[in-house]
């Protein structure tokens, strides 16, 4: 049993270590920039240019101007970068919506950034909630086996706090 | 024995009360994108600002702990003067310095008016009513929240005063300390401990009393409750707007609506919550509403269809929210009054509001959609929905005593009399 709830216990802990790179979630972040207002940041997620492009007045807008968000699948270029789809829908005006190239910043310190690098305007529709991560299936599992463990746990030491006290 | 029309004026205080400090905890998080365009901001600096006011908790569970001290009456009024004082300060707000400051002073005064509104209700309605009582007062805090976005709906972003109109509307309490305050009453129960010769000997002050052999299990166990439920209920809470915008593609103005249409179900959800408690006892009642809080919980961050999206959430707020009302009389029921605002602080400001800032990190870091594990915000939830409600079921099943029909004046005479003999 005790072994059982260590193996347990590293495979939650592994799991919830490992981590990804999705570049759809970059377009999210700097449409959802866009969004903000005048105190959005854009130009953390993506070229300067490229925001010129989708929304030039993005930042005199009132937050919360785009009413739907649409990010698709990253899809593989020609080129071999990473392409996603997109669509915004403002609550004033037309759709927008494109195809957008990942490319990859160097920061400051060396290190790397997925951005925004280029954008090709057309008429792309993107269904709400078209892409999105998730969990495997193994992970409900895990998480299930979580939930016993950690309520077997909790009990324990109650029942641990409980029985001290009441020799005291 | 308090009549009829006293306590129906204390229940009136009490949630206005709490109505207030819902709608002050609701506010900054509505119009903070309004305040950083205002005050100049970036995102990181929303983040600071929430994780600094959220610490506000510390000093609250300082000042909550003094009921047992100065007494209930004059913590309530305390506690109402400062968050409206609070948010007086926060509508002047310059820079975001001040606001920032500002905001953590109305935290401390917040979390210590819940607690002591809570106490109140406990030591001063009938055993039979209590149920009720706590479901009408708990109620309040999710009407509050409710009532900001009916403002904003009515268009008071629009006014002149911009945000700040929010924060000037959070003034009215102080009418509320006018009126309310010739009448009010220090509890019964309070008066009564402190002018037995016996309660002399038992300690009033120190912060650790609730951790004495008596009391030490159904601490930890309420805690422990409250940690689990709130882990994931806060973090539902938090994260149900992203998930519905960016993972189902809800629009801004229709998850508003759903929030709020969710948010009027789930006030009855406490409502019904009390009744429940009085009529099946608090234990079966919070088991009943966490299996609904796992059931429902869990299938909110599953569902995809804007139709079906609105009842799921209605019963999953319903049922996570409303289990407040009991985890609420888990704090304090079990307890002597001479200790009772000590022990409910370390419950809710050491063990619930930890869980509360946990869980909405937790389930932000596993559903990041760039680097989190899952990649998803919906199944992020939903597993962590799973591995924590069962636990909260667990030891409340356990360990957490059936309060039901408690008579407060007995504990009393135990307490003194238990100090007397030791």
């Amino acid at each position: 049993m005790k072994r059982l709830a260590l193996v347990l216990i590293l495979l939650v802990s592994l799991a919830a270590c490992a981590s990804a790179d999705r570049p759809e979630g970059t377009v999210e972040r700097w449409l959802g920039s866009l969004n903000q207002g005048s105190a959005g940041r854009p130009d953390r997620y993506a070229d300067d240019a490229v925001t010129a492009t989708v929304a030039p007045s993005w930042d005199t807008e009132e937050p919360g101007w785009i009413d739907t968000i649409s990010v698709g699948a990253a899809t593989d270029g020609a080129a071999g970068d990473r392409l996603v789809a997109f669509e915004i829908v403002p609550t004033e005006g037309d759709a927008v919506s494109g195809t957008v190239t990942l490319g990859t910043r160097i920061l400051e310190d060396g290190s790397t950034q997925p951005v925004v690098s280029d954008v090709e305007l057309g008429n792309v529709s993107v269904p709400p909630g078209a892409w999105q991560g998730g969990a495997k299936r193994s992970s409900w599992l895990i998480a299930s086996g979580f939930g016993v463990l950690i309520a077997l746990a909790a009990t324990a030491l109650v029942g641990a706090v409980d029985r001290a006290a009441r020799r005291t | 024995m308090r009549d009829a029309r006293y306590l129906r004026r204390l229940l009136v205080l009490l949630s206005s009360a709490t109505f207030f400090e819902g709608y002050d905890n609701y506010v900054l998080a509505f119009v903070l994108a309004l305040v950083l365009g205002d005050l100049g901001g970036t995102e990181t600096d929303a983040g600071w600002i929430r994780a600094i006011t959220l610490l506000g908790a510390i000093p609250a569970f300082l000042l909550s702990a003094q009921a047992d001290r100065i007494g209930r009456k004059r913590l309530l009024l305390i506690t109402i003067i400062g968050y409206t004082l609070a948010g007086a300060l926060t509508a002047l707000s310059p820079n975001l310095a001040w606001l920032t400051v500002a905001q953590f002073l109305a935290q401390v005064f917040l979390g210590a008016e819940w607690a002591v509104a809570i106490t109140i209700v406990v030591e001063e309605f009938p055993r039979e009513h209590r149920g009720r009582a706590l479901g009408i007062v708990t109620s309040m805090n999710t009407l509050g929240g409710i009532f900001v976005g009916v403002l904003a709906f009515a268009g008071l972003t629009s006014s002149p005063l911009g945000w700040r109109a929010f924060y000037v509307v959070g003034l009215l309490p102080l009418i509320l300390i006018a009126i309310g305050r010739r009448g009010l009453e220090e509890t019964e129960r309070y008066v009564a401990v402190r002018t037995d010769a016996r309660s002399e000997r038992l300690d009033h002050t120190s912060l650790l009393e609730p951790w004495r052999p008596d009391f030490r299990t159904t601490v930890l166990a309420v805690g422990l409750v409250t940690f689990f439920r709130f882990f994931a209920v806060s973090a539902g809470a938090f994260w149900w707007a992203y998930y519905a915008q960016q993972e189902v593609g809800l629009s801004l103005s229709t998850s508003g609506l759903y929030l709020a249409a969710a948010g009027l179900i789930g006030a009855a959800g406490f409502l019904i919550g009390g009744r429940l408690m009085d009529r099946v006892g608090r234990k079966n009642a919070f088991l009943i509403y966490m299996a609904g809080a796992l059931v429902f919980g869990t299938w909110t961050f599953q569902v995809t269809d804007h139709v079906v999206m609105l009842p799921v959430l209605c019963a999953g707020i319903f049922f996570s929210l409303g289990s407040v009302a009991m985890t609420s009389a888990f704090s304090t029921e079990p307890f002597p009054t001479y200790v009772r605002s000590r022990a409910s602080a370390w419950c809710r400001n050491a063990f619930e509001i930890p869980g509360g800032v946990l869980g909405a990190l937790t389930v932000g870091a596993l559903g990041d959609h760039v680097n989190g594990s899952i990649g998803s915000i919906g199944d992020a939830m939903s597993l962590v929905t799973i591995a924590t409600i069962p636990a909260a079921m667990l030891v409340a099943r356990r360990y957490v005593p059936e309060t039901n029909g408690e008579d407060m004046v007995a504990m009393d005479e135990d307490a003194a009399l238990h100090e007397v003999r030791t």
